[in-house]
């Protein structure tokens, strides 16, 4: 008990950290297990399964186009990217690491535990890895190549996100990713992996040092700047607040949100046979971009009661917070909706009617204040839910 | 013998350069490290612990590089945070032995000692989130006594110590300052007043 190894420290925090994810995102959770029953868990396991792994195996078959494998590529990055990005907090160990760095523990002993913390943070993406394997192509003159190709990405795609997590120098995140794409374009002497390696490492780069603004080793207090926002607000105290409250983790939640309708594109391509079959799921999926961009809301309303004691000494009357929160919340709110609605129809090519589109606006735009207002999320969840279950069930009886 | 040696050591973070080449060395007793709020008095300290990254051969302990032999350097070091960043669920005692069990000693009598005598023995078994901030800071502060640390660097030490406390650790002070070297940040004045051997004032 007293004689626990720093490894084992380090499990303790990631578990404490990961019930807390699990926690906040618990809604999203539970609107993402809706989605299951939409794609035939129970009786096409087997078809969902390879639906899953595709993205490791089309990057390694040669008969694939270089669009196609550059796709899957980004979409696997993103998805790594943004797993640790998300778990951060949970992998790197908190603030006791910077205590732990006075301390005489040498280099390859810390490293040797963070690499250990990366393999165990993908856990859920570890079956998802291993079944890829099992479905490559049964053709000897591929196999070997697919097979090194996989471990190959696999192996990226866990530097990607130790690089991410630790803050290795750009110099050596070029070394490592550029080696290996030579390494794997020697191996299946395939032009296109050039070109990929370069689009993988522009991408990174950007992701990295633009999105994620990920800073190197310890940084001073007062250094904890936003670079974008500010600048192009700088005028409007409102907007100010609104974007410094959280750009990364809203940033987050827009790439959640591409992923998922990426992946609802995908699934409908691959299942559905009638459109008209869409219409509950697309409600849900509409009510999981509502969840993730209230959240931005929260965190932004959060965010300014930090601050609260300081401006209630502005002067500033209850009136200017009230009006503008109404006003931009239903604005961003109806237009992020609106553009929601006109890709599912150039998407799926399917009409909804417009009475029922503003009907679930409607629903949705009353769900914002009350989780916003309403502290208690389990509120939210129940209203939510009440709501989704009612939805599915008028469109399934009509 | 020169315990701490500092040679042109520079901290920017970014655009803003917090010291610039700073030279100083420091041998046994207790060395007041004085300045402005922003002075880079805490980012001083966190550099001569490997916190704060540095360059090579710019800081030496008991005369080893922090930087290229930082095991046998910090082997020697204490540092003791303003902000006690420990893990919620770890326990007093689980902090401290871990410490020693990275430092491969013992927890000493010594130590025991000065816990009866500020009757932290009673939180061992408590997890830190259950803590108070004084309490927290004192299993912290508990860390000088492990594996008999020649350079201990102390921010702001007396923050949160309730009186019995703060008179046990300044007797410790002195008894420490005889073969150890202390560097301490402090903006208590009269706490530290005839404990101190130097000040060093950062602007």
């Amino acid at each position: 008990m007293h004689n626990k190894t720093l490894f084992q420290w380090r499990i303790s925090w990631f578990m404490l950290k990961t019930k807390e994810f699990i926690n906040r995102y618990l809604m999203g959770i539970v609107i993402l297990v809706m989605f299951l029953p939409g794609v035939g868990v129970g009786e096409n396991f087997n078809l969902l399964l390879e639906f899953i792994t595709k993205p490791f195996i089309i990057l390694s078959l040669p008969e694939a186009t270089f669009f196609t494998k550059q796709v899957y590529l980004y979409c696997l990055m993103i998805i790594f990217i943004v797993w640790s990005r998300a778990q951060r907090l949970a992998i790197n160990g908190g603030k006791f690491t910077l205590f732990q760095d006075s301390l005489p523990i040498s280099e390859s002993s810390k490293n040797k535990t963070n690499v250990k913390m990366i393999l165990v943070s993908n856990h859920f993406l570890w079956p998802i890895i291993l079944a890829s394997y099992f479905y490559i192509p049964d053709d000897k003159d591929i196999l070997f190549l697919a097979v090194t190709n996989v471990t190959f990405l696999v192996l990226l795609l866990f530097v990607t996100q130790y690089i991410m997590i630790f803050n290795y120098s750009i110099t050596r995140i070029g070394l490592i990713v550029g080696i290996g794409m030579i390494f794997t374009a020697q191996l299946s002497s395939a032009y296109s992996f050039y070109q990929l390696a370069l689009s993988y490492l522009l991408l990174y780069l950007f992701v990295l040092k633009f999105l994620f603004n990920v800073r190197q080793s310890y940084h001073h207090f007062s250094l904890k700047r936003n670079r974008f926002f500010p600048s192009l607000f700088s005028h409007n105290f409102y907007f100010q607040i609104l974007f410094k409250s959280g750009l990364t983790s809203s940033l987050f939640r827009i790439i959640i949100i591409m992923g998922i309708m990426f992946g609802f594109t995908l699934s409908i391509n691959y299942w559905v046979d009638d459109y008209k079959e869409l219409t509950p799921y697309y409600i849900v999926l509409e009510t999981l971009l509502a969840y993730f961009i209230s959240g931005f809301y929260v965190s932004f309303l959060d965010q300014r009661n930090t601050l609260k004691p300081w401006l209630i000494t502005l002067p500033i009357k209850n009136s200017f917070w009230i009006t503008r929160d109404i006003f931009y919340i239903i604005v961003l709110t109806a237009l992020v909706h609106v553009v929601f609605y006109l890709w599912a129809i150039s998407v799926t090519e399917y009409q909804t009617l417009p009475g029922v589109f503003l009907y679930h606006l409607l629903l949705l735009i009353i769900c914002y204040p009350i989780r916003i207002y309403v502290v208690k999320q389990q509120t939210f969840i129940t209203f939510v839910v009440l709501f989704i279950i009612t939805s599915i069930t008028l469109f399934n009886l009509t | 013998m020169k315990k701490i040696t500092i040679n042109n050591l520079s901290i920017k973070y970014d655009d803003l350069l917090v010291l610039d080449q700073f030279n100083a060395s420091f041998s046994q007793g207790i060395h007041w490290i004085q300045g402005l709020n922003g002075s880079g008095k805490s980012s001083l300290l966190k550099s001569l612990c490997g916190i704060v990254p540095i360059d090579k051969d710019t800081v030496k302990i008991m005369g080893f590089d922090l930087k290229t032999q930082s095991i046998k350097a910090k082997s020697s070091l204490c540092f003791v945070a303003d902000k006690p960043e420990v893990y919620p669920f770890m326990t007093g005692l689980q902090f401290l032995t871990l410490i020693a069990k990275i430092k491969e000693t013992e927890l000493s009598e010594e130590l025991f000692d000065f816990m009866d005598s500020i009757k932290l023995r009673q939180f061992n078994d408590t997890p830190f989130s259950e803590m108070s901030f004084g309490t927290r800071r004192k299993f912290t502060l508990c860390c000088v006594f492990i594996g008999r640390p020649q350079v201990i660097l102390l921010d702001e030490p007396f923050n949160g110590l309730d009186k019995i406390t703060i008179e046990k650790f300044r007797l410790w002070l002195i008894q420490a300052k005889k073969e150890q070297c202390v560097l301490v940040v402090s903006h208590d004045t009269h706490l530290l007043d005839n404990l101190y051997d130097s000040v060093q004032v950062l602007d």
